[in-house]
């Protein structure tokens, strides 16, 4: 997976690397990205609105075509 | 005293539902399928189908043979199951990056166009679906529900299994399920 570098405050660093002996991830880097993915997820579930006649359509097609649905 | 509800396994098509099947059949809920759809390299355990379930909401004739039984209902059909029953459901999510690239894998050896939907409109479409899914389940009052990550089940199962013993009361043999987790699937599936 593509990555970019990203500077964070020492202090929020040094509590992640504290946290991390209590979870099963190993590194700060892991750890942050489980944890926005998450926060972002969330706040994209949140903000997404209802799908239109046309969006529900192309999700039912794509069951159809994996074999999921008649 | 026997289980009196339907065990429904639930999620997008490629989130670990099949696996789940599995997992309860070793943890002592037998699966209610009929393998028309056979075990193939995209699913080499089996699909633990049942096709009457695709014919929801027309055919509810095989509803009372499902008690006691885990069944696999895809999410689109979740809204047609009757309320005249009581159901355990365990709802697989995976991450969405995932998801669509093992569709997309399934969809050529299909001879499907895996690019049918840009990934990115795909992902934005099933995030939307799932909510929508995720209240209706949560809405249902004859609806118990076990929200369960497949990546955090194959990378650390105590917590995922915890909460599954907690759907069905302590009444599955947690231990037997987690022998059911084969890491290699995952790796051939090319996450």
């Amino acid at each position: 997976m593509e990555t970019v570098g990203i500077r964070i405050n020492k202090r929020i660093h040094d509590r992640i690397k504290e946290r991390l002996k209590s979870t099963g991830f190993t590194s700060v880097e892991d750890y942050v990205n489980y944890v926005l993915d998450e926060v972002l997820s969330s706040m994209e579930e949140d903000e997404s609105e209802d799908l239109s006649d046309e969006d529900q359509e192309k999700v039912k097609e794509r069951l159809r075509a994996l074999g999921y649905l008649e | 005293m026997g289980r009196d509800y339907i065990t429904v396994v639930t999620g997008l098509p490629r989130s670990g539902t099949s696996l789940m099947m599995s997992m309860l059949d070793k943890g002592g809920i037998a699966p209610l399928k009929d393998d028309v759809r056979t075990a193939d390299v995209d699913n080499p355990l089996g699909y633990y189908e049942f096709e009457r379930v695709k014919k929801l909401p027309a055919d509810r004739g095989w509803m009372n043979e499902a008690r006691g039984r885990a069944v696999k209902v895809l999410g689109e059909l979740m809204k047609h199951l009757p309320p005249d029953y009581e159901y355990r459901v365990v709802f697989m999510m995976r991450d969405l990056d995932e998801i669509v690239s093992s569709q997309k894998k399934m969809m050529i050896r299909r001879g499907e166009d895996p690019d049918a939907i840009p990934d990115d409109e795909l992902i934005r479409l099933y995030r939307t679906y799932l909510k929508n899914l995720k209240g209706l389940v949560n809405s249902s009052e004859n609806m118990r529900v076990a929200y369960i990550n497949y990546n955090e089940l194959l990378s650390d199962p105590k917590e995922s299994l915890e909460e599954i013993r907690y759907l069905f009361d302590g009444d599955i043999d947690a231990d037997s399920m987690r022998g059911a987790i084969d890491l290699s699937l995952y790796r051939n599936r090319g996450g």
